[in-house]
C-alpha cells in the first residue's frame, strides 16, 4: 500500500519550566528513593502532573493539527542546572500509555516515536545517579520539539 | 570529532553472515542476490529483525527495524510506567545510552534514519522524494548517507537493490534506478 506522505514540518516549541524541590523526592507522598545502586528516581511536584513533566497534545489548542498527524521526529532540550547538586542525569520520554519510551539526549533530533499519533500525551521523567547535596533544590528546564507528518 | 566506524566487510559473493551471541538478539544480515549481468548488489531488510552493522568507535552498533522507525544499541525501547524503583531493564538501557558520546549517538541515529527510510521507500510505504526531505530535516551529511549504505555492505557509488527495488545515490540524493540508463551506457561503451 502506497502512502502519499507529505512531510509537513512544524516545530512545536513548548517550554515548561520546572522548579522541583528535591526534598519532595524523599517524602512518602511523592515516591521513594530507588534502592538500585547509583540511580535515584525523582518524583516531581503535582504541578508536573502526577510527578512527571507532560505535554498534552489532546488539548483543544492542538485541534488545528489534523487528527491523522503522526510523529516524524522529536527533540528534547533539557538541562539539569549543576548547582542543583545532582549529576549523572538520565532523561526519558514516554508515550501516553508508557508502551514506548526512550532515554533522550539533550538537544539532538531523534527518530524516536516515529509513526505514533501526534495527538497524545507525552511524558518526561528524570533520573539522576548522584545527589551531592541532600535537600538542595533541583531546577529543570525541558523543552520538547515535535515534527509531525501527515500521511 | 571523527567517528571511527568498523563496518564488517561482506564479500559480495558471500551469502550469509549470522551471529547469535544472545538468544534475544537475532543478528542476521543476508546478501540475497547478485545480478552479475547488471552488476547490482541486492539485499533484503526485514522489519522486526536486528542487524549487526559493526561498531561505532568500538561500541556495538546493532539496528532493529520496527514497523515504524527503528531502535539501535544506543536507543533501546523502555516500556512500562516508571515507578519508584529503577528496574534492571531501565538501568541497562541507561548504561547503554550513556556509553555513547553525543557525536557517536548522533552518528548512530543518522545511520538508522537513512537505513530505515530507504527500507520504507523500498517497501513502497514512502515516496522516494521523502528520503531527501528527511535527510535535510535531520541534517544528515552526504558522507553519513554513503556510510549508511556501506554499513549494509553495498557500494554507495553504484546502483543497489534493497527489497527488490533498485536505487542510485548521486551527491547524497536518493533516486530510483533507471534500467534504461544502464543499457544506454552499455551501448555507448
Amino acid at each position: 500500500m502506497i502512502f502519499k506522505r507529505t512531510l509537513i514540518i512544524f516545530a512545536i516549541l513548548i517550554s515548561i519550566f520546572g522548579f522541583c524541590n528535591s526534598a519532595l523526592a524523599y517524602s512518602g507522598n511523592t515516591g521513594d528513593v530507588t534502592p538500585t545502586p547509583n540511580m535515584i528516581a525523582i518524583y516531581y511536584p503535582e504541578t508536573w502532573s502526577n510527578g512527571e513533566c507532560t505535554w498534552d497534545f489532546t488539548q483543544s489548542q492542538w485541534n488545528y493539527i489534523p487528527k491523522t498527524a503522526e510523529i516524524g521526529a522529536v527533540q528534547l532540550i533539557w538541562n539539569m542546572i549543576p548547582s542543583s547538586g545532582y549529576s549523572g542525569a538520565h532523561v526519558a520520554l514516554f508515550n501516553s500509555d508508557y508502551s514506548t519510551g526512550y532515554y533522550m539526549p539533550n538537544n539532538i533530533l531523534t527518530n524516536a516515536f516515529e509513526g505514533e499519533p501526534f495527538h497524545q500525551v507525552f511524558k518526561c521523567k528524570f533520573w539522576v545517579e548522584q545527589k551531592q547535596y541532600p535537600g538542595q533544590a533541583l531546577y529543570c528546564v525541558p523543552k520538547l520539539l515535535v515534527y509531525y507528518d501527515l500521511p | 570529532m571523527k567517528i571511527s566506524t568498523n563496518i564488517p566487510f561482506h564479500s559480495y559473493n558471500t551469502k550469509l553472515i549470522t551471529e547469535k551471541k544472545n538468544p534475544n538478539r537475532q543478528t542476521k544480515f543476508e546478501l540475497v542476490a547478485f545480478n552479475s549481468d547488471k552488476g547490482i548488489h541486492s539485499i533484503r531488510l526485514d522489519k522486526g529483525k536486528t542487524y549487526n552493522l559493526g561498531s561505532i568507535n568500538g561500541k556495538p552498533f546493532d539496528l532493529k527495524l520496527l514497523q515504524n522507525g527503528f531502535e539501535w544499541s544506543g536507543r533501546v525501547k523502555l516500556s512500562g510506567r516508571p515507578e519508584g524503583k529503577v528496574t534492571p531493564e531501565q538501568k541497562a538501557a541507561a548504561d547503554a545510552f550513556a556509553s555513547y558520546t553525543p557525536q557517536e549517538w548522533t552518528h548512530g541515529e543518522h545511520i538508522g534514519v537513512v537505513i530505515s527510510t530507504i527500507t520504507d521507500i523500498a517497501d513502497n510505504k514512502l515516496e522516494t522524494s521523502y528520503f531527501n526531505k528527511r535527510i535535510k530535516l535531520f541534517g544528515i551529511s552526504q558522507d553519513e548517507i554513503e556510510s549508511a549504505i556501506r554499513y549494509l555492505s553495498l557500494d554507495p557509488h553504484s546502483p543497489f537493490t534493497i527489497n527488490g527495488r533498485t536505487f542510485t545515490l548521486k551527491e547524497g540524493l536518493l533516486d530510483d534506478y533507471d534500467d534504461k540508463m544502464l543499457y544506454k551506457n552499455k551501448r555507448r561503451g
